[in-house]
């Protein structure tokens, strides 16, 4: 029960995260490779923000001279709120160089983005405490069920916003972007501002998961917002179908779930790090085959009729 | 000063080669392929193979390794992304790919030497002052080595039937291939070229520093930024953007702070993106549009 | 009648290539005006850089009176100039009816807050897609509507573009070949929408055909351009009359 609930709220949260990637990548065509980076954004803001004096006190008393965490004590609703924001005005403010760039370019970029934000978290000990990371984040409620709750439910918000955006006008655009941009802009779109506002939307996401992250683990390091979470992303928006959210949830819950988290429970071997490293592999590997011979993913997207669509809009 | 001047030649004849490789794939064979910093370690940790454990010379490891690097990075196209790009899927579903062949090469690696980080067994070695430099003599074979390679590559463009097959592909595969140019034939032996040169480099950096599974990331980084501030296909513009980017992270090291190394290369990025998107050295045949999406 | 559209000696040279070279030209109000010439004589790169695609190298093309050259394309459109694409340019991986719905100007859900104001949206939707069935149906798409516009036929695309054109409610609309890869029977259609639009809703057209039917019975008049000038202007009998056209046309 006890681990059938960690794997519920890891995947919760792993399904934020797969939504914002499937609002730039799937519907934008924006490869956010730096999702680790707005992941860490978010965490290490709320974290920040709500993590309690005590902490402080505990980090003098080990010697180091003291800094930002545990001066501030806000609750938890300012902490979310902030990591969201500042994700998104981060993601604002790198878009207005990287936005720039041809797709395969951007891809790069946004590596070299989570890959600033990594050393900024290990470097800037006055902010981040640096490698040791930040202990005791409060949990909300300090109950487990009721936190899981909360993720669901911040989900749910989350995965409302996005389908309303995608099939209003506005997604509209995103989606002919996607096509082609050149006769987008020639029916009057703004081709940048469509661009800028999916990255910054879905940027700001993956603050928002960053967060439910922090306040469910309790404790965050530098190194748990390294590629790999970018990787496990991507590997299960690709699986469970891009271009289609509910393929993005049942991916999340095939990958994250039943593989990622699902096999810690089987009898390990090796050193510590051998069955990481071939689970790694494995959907490496998955990932090329599901490229090379199902590239819609399990499923793929949906065409609403303009029927269905005049009446649920 | 002295510091700065003979670090960052080092850097460079580490960087210069593989961001020369990665210019050079990216613009005959017109795919971005992610792997290519893992391809770095790879060649870093075949190096090893043969140094630490066959117990070779680091020259003979060095050559073995460029020879098997050039292999599997050829033989990993022609398996992996040539059956894609016969499909004519975008280049971004081979970036997504590229991705996920990174993971595979970083993590075999990781399940064969695990985490910890590793040196090569070099012959300890006096450094000497030579002007205003302070080099070992195995040191001032690197930077040998890297210009020598780099003006080799640069004639071979120039002069070679394979160059002028390179730079015909690059300009318009299509009209090569009506031509009956191979562009295959010239795929495969780019990413020979390619990945010769990122072993080298992946060679060269660890015996500047440590060899590590997860260096090839960073690495990545580094050589885009090299590759952005030169102008993205222009494989002058790469080296220059290398010597650039080298002499920038040792300052940053020795002034600022050595782990925000790879975080200045990527700054001074994103400074070009702003002011010069076409990179400082473009000119002559660079097109704008072939960085940027929109024609304007 | 008034001019809508008026170039002056616009240049867009690439490189050492002289894709526009001085060329000028002006459109009345409510025109079905022609541009032709031969491959290569530079009108569809006319057409990007009165659409903004491109930025002029030289001159000045004004839009009723206000200068647009150097303008956004999207900007240019909000202005009240469309063009369509020589190759049909659908958005393939979207449904008919969402090609035609993207092109209305200012609808509120184009906003991601605009998105969650639902009784406006839901309004503008319906108006939109009224206005959209109507033209559907007068160019024979209707029943197409919720087919992917990958899925069409050359034709169909054609229609399509032209439709998803007339939904920005333009004042001049640029068609750059508007029928080609359309049937006899589609290019017949093609034909007797514009003349429609023209006289029903008071378009302006400026359109580049290579079929010498569609020019010499619609447009009036009509340009050619060769090598990027001007080399003639005219009415249909002037054009097939005049002895230059016809060299540039027959000798190469």
């Amino acid at each position: 029960m006890e681990f059938a609930l960690t794997i519920a709220t890891i995947v919760a949260i792993y399904c934020i995260l797969g939504l914002a990637l499937n609002l730039q990548f799937g519907y934008t065509n924006l490869p956010n490779f730096g999702i680790a980076g707005f992941f860490a954004v978010g965490a290490y803001t709320s974290a920040i923000l709500t993590v309690p004096h005590r902490f402080l006190e505990m980090e003098i008393f080990a010697g180091f001279p003291g800094g930002v965490p545990g001066r501030i004590e806000a609750p938890f609703i300012v902490g979310i709120l902030a990591a969201t924001a500042l994700a998104g005005f981060i993601a604002f403010l790198i878009g207005v160089p990287v936005l720039r760039l041809r797709e395969d370019y951007l891809a790069v970029a946004s590596i070299g983005v989570a890959e600033a934000i990594h050393y900024i978290a290990l470097n800037e000990l006055w902010l981040t405490i640096g490698s040791a990371g930040i202990r005791l984040i409060p949990m909300p409620f300090a109950n487990r069920i009721l936190y899981f709750l909360l993720v669901l439910l911040v989900l749910a918000i989350v995965f409302y916003v996005i389908n309303r955006l995608v099939r209003s006008p506005f997604g509209r655009i995103w989606r002919a972007t996607r096509e082609d941009e050149t006769v987008t802009a020639s029916l009057g779109k703004s081709v940048f501002r469509s661009r800028m506002w999916a990255w910054v939307i879905g940027c700001a996401f993956m603050g928002t998961a960053g967060s439910l992250w922090a306040h469910y683990a309790m404790a965050i390091q530098p190194g748990e917002f390294v590629p790999t979470t970018t990787f496990l992303v991507w590997i299960f928006v690709i699986v469970g179908g891009l271009r289609n959210n509910k393929g993005v949830l049942i991916g999340a819950l095939l990958i994250i779930g039943l593989f990622e988290q699902g096999t810690r429970f089987l009898p390990a071997f090796g050193a510590p790090y051998v069955v990481p490293a071939l689970r790694l592999i494995i959907i490496g590997v998955m990932l090329i085959i599901f490229i090379r011979f199902r590239p819609q993913g399990v499923i793929p997207e949906r065409a609403m009729t303009i029927e269905k669509h005049i009446k649920t809009i | 000063m002295e510091d700065l001047l003979s670090y960052g030649l080092l850097t460079f004849a580490s960087l210069a080669l593989p961001a020369l490789g990665l210019c050079l794939s990216i613009k005959v064979v017109k795919y971005f392929n992610l792997a290519y910093g893992d391809y770095v370690t790879m060649g870093a940790y075949i190096a090893l193979l043969f140094n630490l454990i066959f117990g070779w010379n680091i020259v003979w490891a060095m050559v073995a390794t460029i020879v098997i690097t050039a292999i599997a990075g050829a033989a990993i196209h022609k398996g992996i992304f040539k059956p894609l790009m016969e499909r004519k899927v975008g280049p971004l579903t081979l970036l997504v790919v590229s991705l996920g062949v990174g993971f595979v090469i970083r993590n075999v690696i990781l399940i064969a030497w695990g985490p910890q980080p590793y040196q090569y067994k070099m012959p300890m070695a006096r450094a000497h002052h030579f002007g205003p430099f302070f080099f070992t003599p195995f040191q001032i074979f690197m930077i040998v080595v890297c210009l020598a390679v780099a003006i080799g590559i640069f004639l071979m463009l120039r002069y070679t039937q394979l160059g002028r097959l390179m730079r015909a592909t690059s300009d318009n595969p299509e009209l090569s291939e009506i031509r009956g140019i191979n562009i295959e034939k010239v795929y495969s032996y780019t990413w020979l070229i390619a990945c010769g040169l990122s072993a080298l480099g992946g060679v060269f950096m660890s015996i500047l520093g440590t060899i590590t599974t997860w260096m090839g990331i960073g690495v990545l980084v580094t050589i885009f930024a090299c590759l952005i501030v030169g102008g993205i296909e222009n494989p002058y513009g790469a080296v220059l953007g290398a010597l650039i980017i080298s002499f920038a992270m040792e300052a940053t090291a020795i002034w600022i702070s050595p782990p925000y190394k790879v975080t200045i290369a990527y700054v001074i990025m994103i400074v070009i993106l702003l002011i010069k998107p076409s990179g400082i050295f473009a000119g002559g045949g660079f097109k704008w549009s072939s960085l940027l999406r929109l024609q304007r | 009648m008034a001019t809508i559209l008026e170039a002056k000696e616009v240049y867009k040279y690439f490189g050492g290539i002289k894709a526009v070279d001085g060329f000028s030209m002006e459109v009345e109000n409510k025109s079905i005006t022609g541009l032709i010439g031969p491959n290569g004589a530079g009108k569809t790169t006319f057409f990007n850089v009165a659409a903004g695609i491109y930025q002029p190298d030289r001159g000045d093309i004004f839009f009723k009176g206000e200068q647009i050259g150097g303008l956004r394309p999207d900007q240019i459109c909000q202005k009240g100039l469309t063009r369509t694409f020589q190759i049909a340019r659908g958005l393939g991986e979207m449904t008919v009816w969402e090609n035609v719905m993207l092109a209305p100007k200012a609808q509120t859900g184009e906003s991601p807050f605009g998105a969650f104001i639902f009784k406006r949206v839901k309004k503008e939707e319906k108006e939109n897609w009224e206005k959209a069935a109507a033209l559907l149906q007068e160019m024979g798409l209707y029943e197409q509507r919720n087919e992917y516009a990958k899925n069409l036929s050359a034709g169909q695309r054609k229609m399509l573009e032209i439709t998803r054109a007339i939904m920005t409610d333009p004042e001049i609309l640029l068609l750059d070949e508007p029928t080609a890869g359309a049937t006899v029977d589609e290019t017949k259609k093609i034909m007797a929408e514009i003349e429609r639009l023209r006289d029903e809703k008071g378009l302006t057209f400026l359109v580049v055909e290579h079929k010498m039917e569609v020019i010499m019975n619609i447009c009036n008049p009509i340009y050619v351009m060769h090598n990027g000038q001007n080399l003639a202007v005219g009415d249909p009998k002037d054009i097939q009359g005049n002895k230059q056209v016809r060299e540039v046309y027959l000798g190469g």
